[in-house]
């Protein structure tokens, strides 16, 4: 547990943060400080100029971190930053070079005075803090463009992950071996029934299987697409549950463009479908309906039943991989939930509309 | 041999009808497409046969051959049950799976035992060489009455005793004493009714009662062994000495 605490906190941003800085501006001072020594003038006074260097160094350039975080710098183009970066790095470096001489002359009195000093003097001082300052921040922004693409990669290999496992899933379900036969046997018995309707069972088959083992690159898919393989499933179910699965699909034409995760129609559909009617000896209805709200675009699977926890047989995989999915692509902007509603169960998801 | 047919899905009943049509042996009866259903046809029309699926909507297959006694001949139809099918813990059945092959559904008739004279008036009495199907929890069995050697009633439940297993159903001893052959199964107590063919012994007991031991032995090694009261040994006696 202790070795637990001890890896995270020292792997946590603001550690590596001070780490990092107090060891740059500790280099910098090294560096000038053998610096003097070659040059045989390092004596004590120069010494303590170095350490009052390095303290307003540390403070200076924390102070910047803090300017750049409260503008949200690290947000914007770099194009934008930039210019702004300059001038604060130069702004900064005035404040710097006050605080570095006011101590200074206070404290050391009698050792080369700077705030005194003539103003070429204070104005290569300046000069060199503002470059000083400006190369700090690029260092700073560069780091966090580095954990940030990491972050991002890292996130993009969960989503595919999700989906794979997802992909997997479906394809375990689809080729659940009670709808795959059965809907084979039903077909069988079609054959001689009503062939048309047998061969139209077959190209519906088809479809589902294709689309299950479709590419999982594809983050994103067009509503239509989903509600197609949706539709398709229930129509090989209709054949099999006939008068007892009733669906009723209320999808607005101008909202099948909208880009939604693949399967999770799919999903919704299924557990309806699976949980939801295949138990209950009546059959009941299935609704599905999308609308546009002034949250995002939200889809409803209505199924008659009742959803109870721990009443579901089955794997359970679907519902925490679907929530899995929709966190990593929309983070905290959509959700889904299920409740029981007027003798039905409701599973309703919001999804963020692309402006 | 008249056969029932019982399947939630319309498709799938007339799928095997067509396929029974070619076995001239096999007359289909009638056609139930839940649990219910199934039960009302079978108390009516006496089938020789039942194809029954296992996955249906309120009761499933197992829990409808629980509550028929004696089990009537069964071929499951199953679209994949493996898990369902596992669960048997005596594997006197046998199931074809959908899409039903002709060649495998041929076979699985083929096995079937051909029933008794159709002329014979129809018995509700359970003899010792019929099938009972039994289902306790997840687990299964198919037990030939004979292979029982006593019921013991454990408060609304029956404890059947055959082989090594002990599984604890939902039924009433006094229903069961009205179905079993009588001359084999004796109601020894208000706790237990004994299969006569697995008596060994029986010693007199207190209070005029009787001690029964069986051919079987306990966990202990001794032999199963249980009372016959005073009320019952009189027509126990009477019993035995035919």
């Amino acid at each position: 547990m202790a070795a637990t605490i001890t890896t995270s906190v020292l792997r946590s941003p603001r550690t590596i943060y001070w780490v990092t800085q107090l060891l740059a501006w500790s280099l910098l001072i090294l560096i000038l400080g053998l610096y003097f020594y070659e040059n045989n003038d390092l004596s004590g006074d120069q010494v303590k100029v170095l350490v009052l260097f390095y303290s307003t160094g540390i403070g200076i350039s924390h102070l910047f971190r803090y300017v750049i975080l409260r503008n949200h710098w690290l947000e914007r183009e770099i194009g934008h930053v930039l210019p702004r970066l300059s001038l604060a790095a130069l702004l900064l470096s005035v404040l710097a070079f006050l605080i570095l001489a006011i101590v200074h002359d206070l404290f050391f009195p009698g050792y080369k005075p700077m705030l005194v000093a003539n103003g070429l003097s204070v104005l290569l001082n300046i000069i060199n803090w503002s470059v000083l300052l400006f190369v700090w921040s690029l260092g700073y922004f560069a780091y966090i463009y580095f954990i940030r693409s990491r972050r991002e990669e890292i996130r993009n290999l969960r989503l595919e992950a999700a989906n794979r496992e997802n992909q997997l899933n479906t394809l375990r379900a689809q080729m659940n071996p009670h709808f795959m036969f059965n809907a084979l046997n039903g077909i069988r018995a079609l054959v001689d029934e009503d062939p048309e309707q047998a061969k139209k069972a077959i190209t519906q088959l088809s479809a589902i299987l294709r689309n299950a083992m479709a590419s999982v690159k594809r983050n994103l898919v067009p509503l239509g697409e989903e509600l197609d393989m949706a539709k398709a499933y229930l129509e090989l179910e209709r054949m099999r549950y006939e008068e007892r699965l009733r669906v009723h699909i209320h999808v607005p034409a101008e909202l099948e463009r909208e880009l939604v995760p693949p399967m999770l129609l799919q999903t919704l559909v299924e557990n309806a479908v699976r949980h939801g009617i295949a138990p209950l000896v009546q059959g009941g209805e299935l609704h599905v309906h999308a609308e546009r709200t002034e949250l995002g675009l939200a889809i409803a699977v209505r199924n008659t039943g009742y959803y109870g926890p721990g009443q579901v047989k089955g794997t359970g995989i679907g519902l925490p991989n679907t929530r899995k999915r929709l966190e990593l692509i929309y983070g905290a902007d959509a959700y889904l939930t299920i409740t029981n509603k007027d003798g039905m169960v409701e599973s309703r998801v919001l999804l963020p509309l692309k402006q | 041999m008249k056969a029932l047919i019982i399947d939630d899905e319309r498709l799938a009943r007339k799928e095997l009808a067509s396929l029974l049509e070619k076995h001239d042996g096999i007359e289909v009866i009638g056609e139930a497409a839940n649990a219910d259903e199934a039960e009302l046809l079978i108390a009516e029309k006496r089938p020789d046969l039942i194809f029954l699926d296992i996955n249906m909507p309120g009761r499933d297959g197992f829990e409808l051959l629980a509550s028929l006694d004696p089990a009537p001949q069964v071929i499951f139809v199953t679209a994949y049950d493996e898990h369902a099918l596992r669960a048997f813990q005596v594997n006197a059945l046998d199931y074809v799976v959908k899409p039903i092959d002709p060649d495998r559904l041929a076979a699985a008739l083929n096995k079937l035992h051909t029933p008794h004279d159709p002329n014979l008036p129809q018995r509700d009495i359970l003899r010792e060489s019929d099938q009972i199907f039994l289902k306790d929890g997840e687990k299964c069995w198919f037990v030939t009455l004979k292979d029982v050697r006593y019921f013991e009633s454990e408060g609304n439940y029956v404890r059947v005793r055959f082989d090594d297993q002990k599984p604890l159903v939902l039924r009433s001893l006094n229903k069961l004493e009205e179905k079993l052959d009588p001359l084999v199964y004796f109601r020894a107590s208000r706790k237990h009714i004994i299969n006569l063919r697995w008596v060994d012994k029986i010693e007199p007991w207190f209070n005029g009662g009787l001690m029964v031991k069986l051919k079987s032995l306990d966990k202990s090694g001794q032999p199963e062994s249980m009372e016959v009261s005073r009320r019952q040994a009189a027509r126990f006696k009477d019993l035995l000495s035919l």
